[in-house]
């Protein structure tokens, strides 16, 4: 039984080196190493003799002196005898291996013998496994998104890999991809429609949906279940269903190609959302506090602004937050409704911009980065807001 | 010269010549199974990636609020930005991943991932037709839904009472165990609500394929064939007659499901 969970956490440890020693590997070549191969087996036998050597040495040397043994012996034998690599990617290799021992080392030959322990020692690699890899998958291609655009067209063709940035050069020529975007693609008018079109739904939606979410939750009429339940349909009702008749009324109306139709369009869309997150507020506000104004005869116009309102700013701010990032990401609607260049959103334009294969490859990554910040800084800074309402209301997508 | 014509949105005069095309078109069926594969591996394939980090997040370990707002990144950020890097990291002639590949010599020639329907893969002995351009844009619904599924189930697994899992250690139980006896049980209600809100979503996933590979190489699904009647062949009526056959379908769909989800409800 012991031999078995030694033999396991041996090979699990080694793996989990492996992968680690992988991802280093693949980010070295993308600063333009010549790396062609991993060099798996070595790495994977050094594993196996760093996790058997740290069980058997125990505690009897200290953590710290340990790890800087072991990994000085990885990297000699692996980064200068066997590979010759540069210093940088030396000392990223050493601080792989010292992570990766101080992670093995809370495990003692009596953890071995406990019961379960293989499957205490899976579900802990597991883990760790699975942080490295969710982190890696994701950003790295928004990693890519960024480099991209700070290359030159001729440096992406002759070496696809070397993702290194010189910044010894002229802060012009590293902007070079922005510069030509906002001065020949008129980025900087795309980013103004944008911006009118996400601010002005924001505003549009909560005019409505503050009152309309305010009778749901606490004023009595005929079809107020009908109401609700309908708000609920609405919002599950594909988009692509209704872009034909849109798009045929839209025409007919002279809508199409205007930012007002845009701002129907969207505001239709995220009122149900809207509606549906802040009625679950509202009911959550004490009855008795709008019952003390009515009695000083407040109207309801009062009562909304003067206490639900101030009441529930948090939530109303959340909300806001939503169908502004929903506004700025929307592309079906902006890629029917419009055709000239003159009045597109971001998106479109980014799109428009694809079109065309001549269109060097860094200009649309430029523009990717220009279209993505806001967001990710708006979800990055309004983090905590933004994530109880993701699962309250749930954002369409 | 001057001259009048109706309003064709005002007149009277319809047709079903639209729906016969559309039903009886020899595509038909093939359309059907792209989109159903399409929906139904990436709502299964975002779900278990969700159960999977939500499984993760749940553990303490150092930054971990750093990485559930960065586990959230792909759903939060434009499909427009997205769908372009993913195109640039896949591009058969000076992509990343491809280059990557053929500099650790796993392979010789470029494949393109978004652009080839088929390939041949051989297991076991056994030749299979793996629909590649299909298969690619699900791993791109996967990579970009998962964080709702994620989203949702942390919010459960949160709020599953810790002396259940106290009661279970002193029974000895196994972290297998407690997974399949404890987690799995509390999270099957959040799970079914949603694979229907995902089902139904990715039945109409539109943007994702269509900034991809715009339909082409066997990614055809019925929101893309809207599109195409629609706008890009510009017969308003057969775009129309599809939206109304989505429509039918997703009102099936969740007919069967709630109906199977009553009786399991009854059952127990």
């Amino acid at each position: 039984m012991k031999t078995k969970n030694l033999i396991f956490f041996g090979l699990i440890s080694s793996f989990f080196l492996i992968f680690l020693v992988f991802i280093w590997k693949i980010l070295a070549t993308l600063q333009g190493l010549n790396i062609q191969n991993f060099n798996l087996q070595i790495v994977f036998i050094f594993g196996l003799l760093i996790s058997f050597a740290n069980l058997r040495i125990g505690n009897k040397i200290k953590i710290f002196y340990k790890s800087i043994i072991f990994s000085l012996i990885f990297v000699i034998c692996d980064g200068y005898i066997i590979q010759k690599l540069p210093l940088w990617y030396n000392v990223g290799i050493f601080l792989v291996l010292y992570f990766f021992i101080n992670k093995i080392n809370k495990y003692s030959f009596e953890d071995l013998k406990q019961e379960h322990s293989t499957q205490v020692i899976f579900f802990d690699f597991l883990t760790l496994f699975g942080i490295l890899f969710f982190s890696f998958v994701i950003l790295f291609p928004f990693y890519m998104m960024l480099i991209t655009s700070f290359k030159t067209q001729i440096a992406l063709l002759v070496n696809p890999l070397d993702f290194s940035i010189n910044f010894t050069q002229d802060l012009r020529d590293l902007f070079n991809s922005y510069f030509v975007i906002f001065k020949s693609y008129k980025f900087g008018k795309y980013i103004i429609t944008s911006s009118i079109v996400s601010i002005g739904t924001v505003f549009i939606t909560l005019f409505f949906a503050i009152p309309a979410a305010y009778a749901i939750a606490r004023l009595n009429f005929i079809g107020k279940t009908f109401l609700s339940t309908s708000i609920l349909i609405i919002y599950m009702f594909p988009a692509i269903v209704l872009v034909i008749p849109l798009y045929t009324i839209f025409s007919q109306l002279g809508l199409r190609n205007s930012i007002w139709g845009l701002l129907i369009v969207y505001t239709a869309t995220t009122l149900p959302v809207a509606i549906y997150m802040l009625q679950g507020y509202f009911k959550s506000i004490p009855k008795e506090l709008e019952e003390a104004a009515i009695m000083d005869k407040l109207s309801w116009f009062g009562i909304i602004s003067k206490i639900i309102v101030p009441l529930s700013i948090p939530a109303i701010s959340s909300v806001a937050l939503y169908v502004f990032m929903i506004a700025w990401n929307e592309f079906l609607f902006s890629l029917m409704f419009l055709d000239n260049p003159n009045s597109f959103t971001l998106s479109r334009a980014i799109q428009y911009l694809s079109g065309d294969a001549e269109t060097p490859r860094q200009y649309l990554m430029a523009g990717s980065v220009i279209v993505t910040l806001p967001v990710l800084f708006i979800f990055v800074y309004f983090e905590k807001y933004l994530v109880s309402g993701l699962t309250a209301g749930s954002v369409k997508g | 010269m001057n001259g009048t014509s109706d309003n064709i949105l005002l007149n009277t005069t319809f047709t079903l010549k639209n729906f016969k095309k559309v039903l009886f078109d020899d595509e038909f069926v093939e359309l059907l199974l792209t989109t159903f594969y399409y929906t139904f591996f990436g709502t299964v394939g975002s779900i278990i990636f969700g159960i999977l980090t939500a499984q993760m997040v749940n553990q303490k370990f150092y930054g971990r609020t750093f990485m559930r707002s960065v586990l959230l990144f792909p759903y939060v950020a434009p499909v427009v930005a997205l769908a372009y890097t993913w195109e640039l990291l896949l591009d058969p002639n000076s992509g990343t991943l491809n280059s990557l590949l053929i500099n650790y010599q796993v392979i010789e020639t470029p494949i393109n991932l978004l652009g080839q329907k088929y390939i041949e893969i051989n297991i076991l002995g056994f030749d299979f037709k793996l629909r590649l351009a299909l298969t690619t844009v699900i791993m791109f619904e996967i990579w970009r839904y998962f964080p709702l599924a994620f989203l949702f189930i942390l919010a459960r697994l949160q709020a599953i009472p810790k002396e259940l899992y106290e009661a279970a250690d002193v029974d000895g139980a196994s972290p297998f165990q407690k997974f399949f006896k404890i987690t799995l049980p509390q999270i099957t209600a959040v799970i079914s609500i949603l694979f229907m809100i995902r089902f139904i979503w990715n039945f109409n996933k539109f943007e994702d394929v269509f900034l991809l590979t715009g339909g082409a190489s066997g990614t055809r699904t019925l929101p893309i064939n809207v599109y195409q009647q629609g706008f890009a062949i510009s017969d308003i009526g057969m775009g129309s007659a599809v939206s109304i056959v989505i429509v039918v379908l997703l009102l099936l769909f969740m007919f069967f499901y709630f109906k199977l989800l009553g009786k399991r409800v009854d059952e127990n």
